[in-house]
Order: C-alpha cells, then sequence, then structure tokens
C-alpha cells in the first residue's frame, strides 16, 4: 500500500512539477549570484547568503534557509492535503477500503508517504544546489561558521544532513495537512489550513511578546540546521527542532488515525 | 436457501435525516437482488453500511456470514463492489488505477494483469487501458467502475446503479454482465432506480422509499399477490366495454378490466354469445412498475 501511495504521489504531474519548479530554485539562485551580482552578495538575505560564492556548499543551504519559510510547507501541505481528500474527492478511498484494505493500513501508508515527498523536496534542493554549486562556485575545502576548516566531502555529508533535518522540520506541517484532510473531501481546504497553522507560527514567532509561547511554536527552530555548519556541530537546537516536531507529529498523528478510523466515508 | 447478506433493522441517520431507517431484508445466495427506490431512498446508505464504508446507528446485518464491521475485511476479498459511480485517480490510465487496487488488497504483480485484462475486456475498454481516466467519457468511466468491481473471482457482486450514464447498448452489455454472473451462480445485488431494467434481470427485489423498506421478495410471488389484468379489443366497443363491467376502462381500441385468470373462459364465452366480434383476448402480468406504484404510491422516478 505504501508503495501504492509513492506511485499516486510521484505519478501526479503536478506532484512532479512542484519539484522541477522546486529544483529550479538553487539554479536560479546560482546563476545569478554567480553572473548578476558583481563581487558577490554583501550580507543581508537569508542564511549562507553571503557565502554563496566561497564554496560550492553554501549554494544548497542559502537555497533551503530561503525556501524553508514559505515554500516547503507550502509544497508539503499540497501533498499532504490531497493525502486523504483527493482520494475521497475522486473515489478511490472507498474502493480501496471495499477491497479488504483497513483503514489503519491505509492511513498510515499515507501519513509515510507524504513525510516521504517531503523529505524528497529538502534533498532535491540539496542534490541540485550540490549540482549547480559545483558548476558555478569552488569546490575545495569548506570553512564553517565556527571558522574551522573541513573537507569538501564532509561538507557535502553535513549539506545533506542539513536537507534532512530541513525536511523534518516540515513533518509537522506535513503531519497537520494530513490531519485536516482525514476531516473533508477538499484537498484545497486542507491545503490552506495546513499553509495557514505554519504562517500563523511564522508571524506568532517574530512577536516579541509572545517569547514564552515561542518554544511551542512548529517553527521557532526552523533555522537549527545552521548548526550543523558549526565545529563542532552544535546539537542542542537540532534535537530541540526534532524534538518540538515529534510533538506536533504526535497530536495530529493520533488526531489523523482516530478521525479517519471512525469516519463515515460518504464521498 | 443460505443468506449472504443479512439486515435487521438497520438505522443510520445522516445530518438532521434518517438516511436508513429499521430496514430489514435479507438476500439468498444464487440470486439477483433487485433493491430498487427513487434516488434519496436510502438505497446507497444501506449498501455503504453493509460494505463497511458508514456504520450503522442501529441494528445489525452480516456479509456473507460476518457480522462485525471491524473484521469485514475477511470477506470483502469474496464482494465485488461497485458503488455511487466509479472511483479512480484521473491522471492514472485504467490499467494503473485497477493495479492499484489489486496491489492494496495484496495480489502478486504477476497475478494481476491477467485479472486486469479480463475486467477491461469485459467492459469493452481494452483498446483505451493506458490513456488517462480524466480522458474518459462518462460511460467509460462508469465502465471503469464496473471493471475494479469484476476484478478477480468472487461470490457476491454488490452494483449501485450500473447502469448510470451509461448509452443503451452499454446498459444491455451490462443486463448480459448480470446473466452472466448470475448463471455462474454468483450473487448479485443491484440497486437501481430503474424499474424496467431490474424487471429484465432480478429473480428477487425489495421496494425502499424514503429510509424504509416497504415490501421485498421473490419477483413472481410479488406478481401472484397482484390482479391480472385482461385486455380485450373487440366491436362495438361500447357494448363491449358494458358487458365488461362497471370496473372495465378504455384504452385506445381495448378495453381493460382486472380479473381472476379462471373467470376468463367464461367471459370470452358470454362476450361471444353477445355478438361481440372479438379479435384480441389476452392478459397482461403485472410490470414491476405498477407493483412498485401500488406499494410505494406515484412520484417514482420512473425511466
Amino acid at each position: 500500500m505504501f508503495v501504492e501511495e509513492l506511485k499516486r504521489i510521484f505519478r501526479r504531474p503536478r506532484n512532479l512539477i512542484i519539484l522541477g519548479l522546486i529544483a529550479l530554485v538553487p539554479i536560479l539562485l546560482g546563476v545569478v549570484v554567480r553572473f548578476a551580482s558583481h563581487g558577490g552578495p554583501r550580507g543581508g538575505g537569508p542564511a549562507f547568503f553571503a557565502e554563496i560564492t566561497q564554496n560550492a556548499i553554501f549554494l544548497p543551504l542559502a537555497a533551503l534557509a530561503s525556501m524553508e519559510t514559505l515554500i516547503l510547507p507550502l509544497a508539503a501541505s499540497i501533498i499532504a492535503g490531497d493525502s486523504v481528500a483527493g482520494d475521497a474527492a475522486n473515489g478511490s478511498l472507498r474502493y480501496l477500503l471495499v477491497r479488504r484494505v483497513s483503514r489503519s493500513r491505509i492511513i498510515h501508508a499515507k501519513i509515510v508517504a507524504a513525510l516521504v515527498y517531503t523529505l524528497a523536496l529538502s534533498l532535491v534542493i540539496a542534490a541540485v544546489g550540490l549540482g549547480a554549486g559545483s558548476i558555478l562556485f569552488p569546490h575545495h575545502q569548506v570553512v564553517t561558521l565556527s571558522g574551522l576548516s573541513i573537507s569538501f566531502v564532509h561538507g557535502v555529508i553535513e549539506a545533506l544532513l542539513a536537507a534532512l533535518v530541513v525536511g523534518a522540520s516540515i513533518f509537522s506541517v506535513t503531519m497537520v495537512g494530513i490531519a485536516v484532510s482525514t476531516f473533508t473531501s477538499s484537498s484545497l481546504a486542507a491545503t490552506s489550513i495546513a499553509v495557514t497553522v505554519a504562517i500563523a507560527s511564522e508571524v506568532l514567532d517574530a512577536i516579541p511578546q509572545l517569547e514564552k509561547i515561542r518554544p511551542i511554536l512548529l517553527s521557532n527552530y526552523w533555522s537549527a540546521f545552521i548548526n550543523i555548519f558549526r565545529s563542532p556541530v552544535l546539537t542542542g537546537p537540532i534535537y530541540k527542532d526534532l524534538l518540538e516536531q515529534l510533538g506536533w507529529m504526535a497530536v495530529f498523528y493520533l488526531l489523523a488515525v482516530f478521525n479517519f478510523s471512525q469516519r463515515d466515508i460518504t464521498a | 436457501m443460505t443468506s449472504v447478506i443479512e439486515v435487521d433493522g438497520l438505522t443510520k441517520r445522516l445530518g438532521a435525516q434518517r438516511a436508513v431507517d429499521g430496514v430489514s431484508f435479507s438476500v439468498s445466495q444464487g440470486s439477483v437482488f433487485g433493491f430498487l427506490g427513487p434516488n434519496g431512498a436510502g438505497k446507497t446508505t444501506t449498501i455503504r453500511i453493509i460494505v463497511g464504508l458508514i456504520y450503522p446507528d442501529a441494528g445489525s446485518f452480516s456479509l456473507l456470514g460476518e457480522h462485525k464491521s471491524s473484521r469485514l475485511h475477511r470477506v470483502l476479498p469474496r464482494v465485488g463492489s461497485f458503488i455511487e459511480g466509479p472511483g479512480y485517480v484521473p491522471y492514472l490510465s485504467a490499467r494503473q488505477n485497477l493495479d492499484r487496487f489489486l496491489a492494496a488488497e495484496g495480489v502478486h504483480r504477476r497475478g494481476r494483469a491477467p485479472l486486469i485484462a479480463n475486467a477491461l475486456e469485459a467492459v469493452g475498454l481494452e483498446m483505451v487501458m493506458d490513456k488517462p481516466v480524466g480522458r474518459y467519457s462518462l460511460g467509460m468511466r462508469q465502465r471503469l467502475g464496473l471493471a475494479q468491481a469484476l476484478l478477480g473471482d468472487r461470490d457476491l457482486y454488490i452494483l449501485d446503479e450500473p447502469t448510470n450514464g451509461l448509452d443503451p447498448s452499454g446498459m444491455r452489455e451490462v443486463r448480459r454482465l448480470i446473466g452472466e454472473l448470475a448463471s455462474l451462480g454468483k450473487t448479485v445485488f443491484i440497486s437501481t432506480h430503474l424499474l424496467s431494467e431490474a424487471e429484465q434481470i432480478c429473480s428477487h427485489v425489495a421496494f425502499m422509499s424514503q429510509g424504509r423498506l416497504i415490501k421485498t421478495g421473490e419477483l413472481g410471488e410479488l406478481r401472484s399477490g397482484y390482479p391480472q389484468r385482461l385486455r380485450v379489443v373487440g366491436s362495438p366497443i361500447g357494448r363491449l366495454r358494458a358487458l365488461m363491467g362497471p370496473s372495465a376502462r378504455s384504452e385506445g381500441s381495448s378495453v381493460l378490466v382486472d380479473c381472476d385468470p379462471k373467470d376468463g373462459p367464461q367471459l370470452l364465452k358470454s362476450l361471444l354469445a353477445d355478438g361481440i366480434e372479438v379479435s384480441e383476448f389476452s392478459w397482461i402480468t403485472p410490470s414491476l412498475e405498477d407493483i412498485f406504484i401500488a406499494e410505494v404510491g406515484e412520484g417514482f422516478d420512473v425511466r
């Protein structure tokens, strides 16, 4: 069932176009920085933006940082919102259920497949960014944020790790989308709600007076992946990020599984 | 005879409306059971309960001997279902859609291709099996839905409005398919609001109206409970009508009257004796539509 769900996601032209467009971002970013800005960007912009011209490793990292706040949550929400609601709307959900496929198996397959797609989004950015960066920028030893040098291969591994952390940071948004998707036959409604939750979290995160509730906001540790590029790696914020994602995921996982197991399939 | 579907006092409320209200009936193995009623009578809701898509508020049911909704997955592999139209992923082809259902069911990859080919051939879609279903016409999608129900060898076929959206030849094909399934000893439970269609294929029927079951039984037995109608064509028609009694009524050149078949020979003799030139003397069996209207009343969506 999981494989079938993955096929459903990756055979959908819309989802492939999303992946394609997302893959274009690091290429465009690299080309613009390489050819359109003389002397490279000076300060400002998302994390690692100023370092892009120094090393190929920084292009995927800058791309991840710039897309983590809106484009990645949006792309993940589209797939998550469609996961159950899409099948309910087109009627294929009822035909899965009358073919001895248990509700538990269906919802778990959909959850895992949507999480895999979420990870694929950040990994595509990292892979394309590394490829484009290697063509456009130097690829020698990398100077980390702590000022120490690491080998290029070490840098590639850390960039891929950063992509995994960024992908995992969006898991909460994906799970919100799936949970909402079990309540409706409208993919658009489920997607909109998941995106709204993500944006609301970022807005609340930016309000100083709400500092006390920050630790429970799903976007609070989204920039934690930057700490991978410290020597040694600063694991604390990364663990906090993953733990927070787990908390949000647990709540919405239970909501999704409970509602899907009880819900009347009338669509 | 063994029952493959047993429903007892089934009740389901959808919103403020009681969609199914204390419905009880039984479907015998090997029968072609027509579940009849107008749109909104509660047929689809009942079917959804039987296959485990929605949960009843009250009452019980069993499907192929299984009583619990949570254990229906044990018997569902023996059931082919078509419920309220086709369900498909529009950007996948017919072959990919059917493959998805079989894979989810746990059928091995090598076993899927022949099952898919047979089902698509049965509904005449084998030539377009690799075209995305989103580009299919309404009738083609309906056929795909039927192909999905026909995947594999099942003991029971539950078909909810299977001829919706089909042209007359498509409807005839579906009737032929159902006849073939019945001849193989399969049980077919078909829900429809088309009484003429049901009359041609069903051995048993149940009438639904406003969430309630009005009547159920073997079609022949139901018919025997209703008066036969005598149709006589003769002249002079005025005198013929007068001789046939006060309940007789004219319809074109013929006179119709409800009467007991055993009184027929005597009536014919008296008509001839009175000098009526009789050119036709025949019995009309009550149609399913006549029976339904007698039981449920007018206002049925008959086509």
